[in-house]
């Protein structure tokens, strides 16, 4: 187990440094002059020269580099020159709440989407069946903010029932306030999810152990409760796991739609006011967080399956 | 369709270039894949005639302003309303499939290409240009998609041409890595070391003998693309970063309607259902041909 992790660790490294290159890099990419970009066109040499030494973008591009790095594994992310606030400080107040919309968004798409794919792959083929499957082909196409929007404008607006934006304080206001964003989270992924899962059920119950269990006679609740869902549970969990990414990249039009302070509402607004070195320490935190979590899911995967050692 | 019959190469050079092929436009699917195919045909078809036949559909001018018919809700005259510069809403939607049609395809075909390129050349080279490029596609992957889209956008400046870039920067590497693989596992067929010792130049070897062969996953993975891309767009033009005013592109007319949407709730349905509308045209295609792919393999 440890020379897995160890294995694991070793081959997210370069990729680690890759993350740093492309984040790094981001800054170059702005069209000539990132100093007067910021500055205006009627800015001073001196005032140009100021913001370049910020941004540090006067020494040569290898000790920029270095500069880069160096911060790194401080927590030192950069500084948001419109806000007025370290990245790392910004990240520490509103990741958590980037976390808490995408953990509540994949509770309620798994909610929603087990007993829908149960059902679709029990009843395979049957009307039932095709009906759901139509469903998932029009959920497929919607984008998440216009039922963002249509939430907001539908039951937090005209009915009244839920806010039509921000995070709440405390847990259960978060719960309350983060509802629709969740749900639109939640239908943005629930096509995907039962699509696969119908797929593994399927699968699952073509396999011999649950053909005995039907020649044992079990009833059939105790038999999709027991056993098909079970063993169901565990591909649901790996197609979140390899989705996470795709999560977390709706959550930030999610994040827009409902105005909730997390990280992506943060990056687009960082992005719509040129606040560079913000978007540069956001992609690069989004990226490390990717790789983390797949990282994580991949050892606690090998660590559960019998082969692990072998993976 | 003729399966990908290794061994025999006449058999595969057939699969050259197969939407063309008949099966394809007319798919010998039966029964309901059939149906659903032929489905996304006719709501495509409806979609591309409305693009191009805007002028001859609408009444009104996608941008004429007309400020004492503003804010109306949809009527006979008005179809989908008015937005609160009195711009027919029917209209803007109709126009917007157009610019959004155009984004998906050249988002899409831009990927296929260069991905289908590089992840042939990476699966035939091998060795350092293979590392070198798995390297880069794993980086790439490791960021959502999205977030490093919109940090490219934003940094180049909002606009059409930076989210073209933005997508064509990351986007080939899932087609990359899918024709890599197919490329590794098909190195080494027969027909593909008789094409080699035929003495044929490589680029011969690898244009007739090896591409016919491999690009039907990355065919079938770029018709579900193009929902994804669809929406990419979209959603990019809904944060205000890829299409700009005053040319009408469905995501952005729902950014447009946003502040309304309590009330005036057409401004934004209309141009999101079109969205969804052209996207489940994709998504039924998309299903029809690599159900299509499967049959072919199988058989």
């Amino acid at each position: 187990m440890r020379r897995l992790i160890a294995r694991r660790v070793a081959q997210a490294l370069p990729v680690l440094v890759g993350i740093t290159v492309v984040t790094f890099s981001m800054v170059h990419l702005v069209p000539g002059n990132p100093a007067r970009a910021l500055a205006g066109q009627r800015a001073t040499p001196q005032i140009l020269a100021s913001i370049r030494h910020q941004l540090g973008i006067d020494k040569p591009l290898l000790a920029q580099y270095w500069h880069f790095i160096s911060g790194l594994p401080r927590g030192q992310l950069g500084y948001s020159f419109l806000l007025h606030k370290t990245t790392d400080a910004l990240v520490a107040a509103r990741l958590p709440t980037t976390l808490f919309l995408v953990i509540y968004g994949v509770l309620i798409a798994i909610t929603l989407g087990v007993p829908l794919a149960l059902v679709s792959a029990v009843r395979k083929e049957s009307p039932l069946d095709h009906g759901i499957k139509g469903t998932l082909v029009v959920g497929l196409g919607l984008p998440s903010f216009w039922i963002g929007l249509l939430l907001i404008g539908f039951l937090a607006l005209r009915l009244g029932w839920f806010p039509a934006g921000g995070a709440g304080v405390g847990f259960v206001d978060h719960l309350w306030h983060l509802f629709l964003p969740a749900l639109t989270l939640a239908l943005s992924f629930l096509a995907v999810l039962v699509r696969n899962l119908r797929a593994s059920l399927i699968e699952v119950m073509d396999t011999d152990f649950v053909s005995l269990a039907v020649l044992k006679g079990i009833s059939r609740l105790r038999l999709y409760t027991r056993h098909v869902l079970r063993n169901a549970l565990i591909p649901a969990v790996t197609i979140v796991g390899l989705n996470l990414s795709y999560l977390l990249g709706a959550s930030v039009v999610v994040e827009s739609v409902f105005s909730v302070d997390g990280v992506g509402n943060t990056l687009v607004n960082a992005v719509l006011s040129r606040d560079y070195q913000l978007v540069q320490g956001l992609a690069l935190v989004f990226g490390v967080l990717v790789l983390v979590i797949t990282l994580t899911v991949d050892i606690i995967q090998a660590g559960l399956s019998p082969r692990g050692e072998v993976a | 369709m003729t399966a990908a019959h290794p061994g025999v190469p006449g058999k595969a050079r057939s699969l050259g270039r197969p939407v063309l092929h008949a099966s394809a436009v007319l798919p010998f699917l039966r029964g309901r894949e059939r149906v659903s195919m032929l489905v996304g045909y006719v709501l495509l078809g409806i979609v591309v005639v409305a693009a191009v036949f805007a002028p001859l559909i609408c009444r009104y001018s996608p941008t004429a302003l007309n400020p004492v018919a503003a804010l109306q809700g949809p009527s006979a005259t008005h179809f989908f309303g008015t937005d609160q510069f009195g711009r027919d809403v029917f209209a803007r939607t109709v126009y917007a499939a157009r610019i959004d049609l155009i984004i998906a395809f050249s988002l899409v075909g831009t990927a296929f290409v260069i991905g289908t390129a590089l992840g042939i050349v990476a699966g035939w080279a091998a060795g350092v240009a293979d590392s070198v490029l798995m390297r880069i596609v794993d980086v790439a992957l490791a960021f959502p998609f999205l977030v490093l889209v919109i940090s490219i956008v934003g940094l180049r400046g909002p606009g059409l041409l930076s989210l073209y870039l933005a997508v064509s920067i990351v986007s080939w590497v899932f087609y990359a890595r899918l024709v890599r693989s197919e490329v590794r596992q098909l190195r080494h067929a027969e027909y593909m070391l008789a094409a080699k010792a035929s003495d044929y130049s490589t680029l011969r070897v690898l244009a007739r003998h090896l591409l016919p062969n491999v690009i039907i996953q990355p065919l079938v993975y770029a018709s579900s693309d193009l929902v994804y891309a669809l929406l990419l767009g979209a959603s990019v033009s809904y944060l205000g970063l890829g299409v700009q005013p005053p040319t009408p592109e469905w995501g952005q007319m729902v950014q447009d309607g946003s502040t309304f949407i309590g009330a005036q709730w057409w401004l934004s349905f209309f141009p999101g259902a079109a969205i969804v509308f052209t996207a489940v045209a994709f998504s039924l295609i998309g299903d029809g041909l690599a159900a299509l792919a499967r049959e072919g393999s199988a058989r």
